[in-house]
């Protein structure tokens, strides 16, 4: 494991040593392809899609604002690459990006409950989470998914999306409620 | 607000070929954006041996109504008389440069220049594309 940060090997980088790109590589691969699985489900296009994001990557890191944090901008390049493979598939109307297609909870409801203990003991509790995850508008399945499996905070899902840290907080609380409603559909028809 | 739901996830792992297979895409990129730079660069050196041709009695007539290497020479075979008007010298030198002639050589050996680093540079890569060879697995 390499010790340095992110910003000293784009920095190594730019001075020429190529190596350093393979260590950003080999940092954000694991990431970066779980991510791209879980959006589109597929995991012979995902590693397509990891190839490209890398490609991306390679081609603007000359560019990119070494004061910004490598990672908020890596998981944009993948959330686009991801989105952009989507809708070529015609799986993503555009209508879809525009206004995500949940039902508006009431954002008066403070926090989310935990799920009965019999549903998290569920067996299949995994492919329905999968299955569950699958049913998420892309923008808002890409926002649960940086928060949930990435641990990264809302200010720097953010900066991926380019929209307020507030909308993306309200994204992210009804994408968990929508979830959580099909989970239970899913798994109490089982 | 964090909740540890989609940790219950089946776990998910890249195949180890990936890192080799995202070197092997970056290096066919590289490839790609090399070409696309010589190709540019043979159509700039091409224009510029065209336009210059299509310009040539205009550039001859102007290299031989041009005083600038009888200044040369004067300034070779008689160095002691350059030193003293050096400043007269130097301005006559500029003002007798056949600088459309000089422009149309300094295009060409611009591209001619370019042209041979991009070559080095697709070499070099294709050299370092031996390790992940690139027709392996994709």
């Amino acid at each position: 494991m390499d010790p340095r940060s992110d910003t000293e090997l784009i920095h190594s980088y730019r001075q020429g040593k190529r190596e350093a790109l393979n260590i950003l590589i080999e940092r954000y691969l694991s990431m970066i392809y779980r991510f791209l699985y879980r959006m589109i489900g597929d995991a012979r296009a995902a590693e397509d899609l990891v190839q490209e994001t890398f490609v991306k990557v390679w081609r603007s890191l000359t560019k990119f604002d070494s004061s910004k944090s490598f990672k908020t901008w890596i998981f944009s390049i993948a959330k686009n690459t991801a989105i952009d493979y989507l809708r070529k598939k015609k799986e993503l109307p555009f209508s879809q990006l525009e206004s995500e297609e949940m039902p508006d909870m009431a954002e008066t409801i403070m926090d989310l409950q935990p799920l009965p203990n019999e549903i998290l003991a569920h067996k299949d509790l995994g492919h329905a989470l999968e299955k569950a995850l699958s049913k998420l508008p892309a923008k808002s399945r890409s926002i649960v998914l940086m928060h949930e499996t990435e641990d990264m905070t809302f200010q720097d899902i953010a900066d991926t999306m380019h929209e307020p840290m507030n909308t993306i907080k309200s994204r992210y609380r009804r994408a968990m409620f929508f979830m959580r409603d099909i989970l239970k559909d899913i798994l109490h028809q089982k | 607000m964090h909740s540890p739901l989609l940790n219950h996830l089946p776990t998910t792992n890249p195949s180890p070929d990936l890192f080799t297979k995202i070197l092997q895409a970056i290096q066919r990129a590289q490839i790609q954006q090399l070409y696309t730079r010589i190709v540019l660069v043979i159509i700039g050196l091409f224009t510029t041996i065209g336009y210059a041709l299509s310009i040539w009695p205009a550039l001859l007539e102007e290299v031989r109504g041009s005083s600038f290497f009888e200044l040369i020479r004067l300034g070779v075979s008689d160095p002691d008389v350059m030193l003293v008007n050096i400043k007269d010298f130097i301005f006559g030198l500029l003002e007798a440069l056949p600088s459309w002639t000089l422009l149309a050589a300094s295009l060409g050996l611009f591209f001619l220049i370019g042209i041979v680093t991009l070559v080095q540079a697709l070499r070099h890569t294709r050299r370092s594309t031996l390790h992940y060879p690139l027709n392996a697995n994709h």
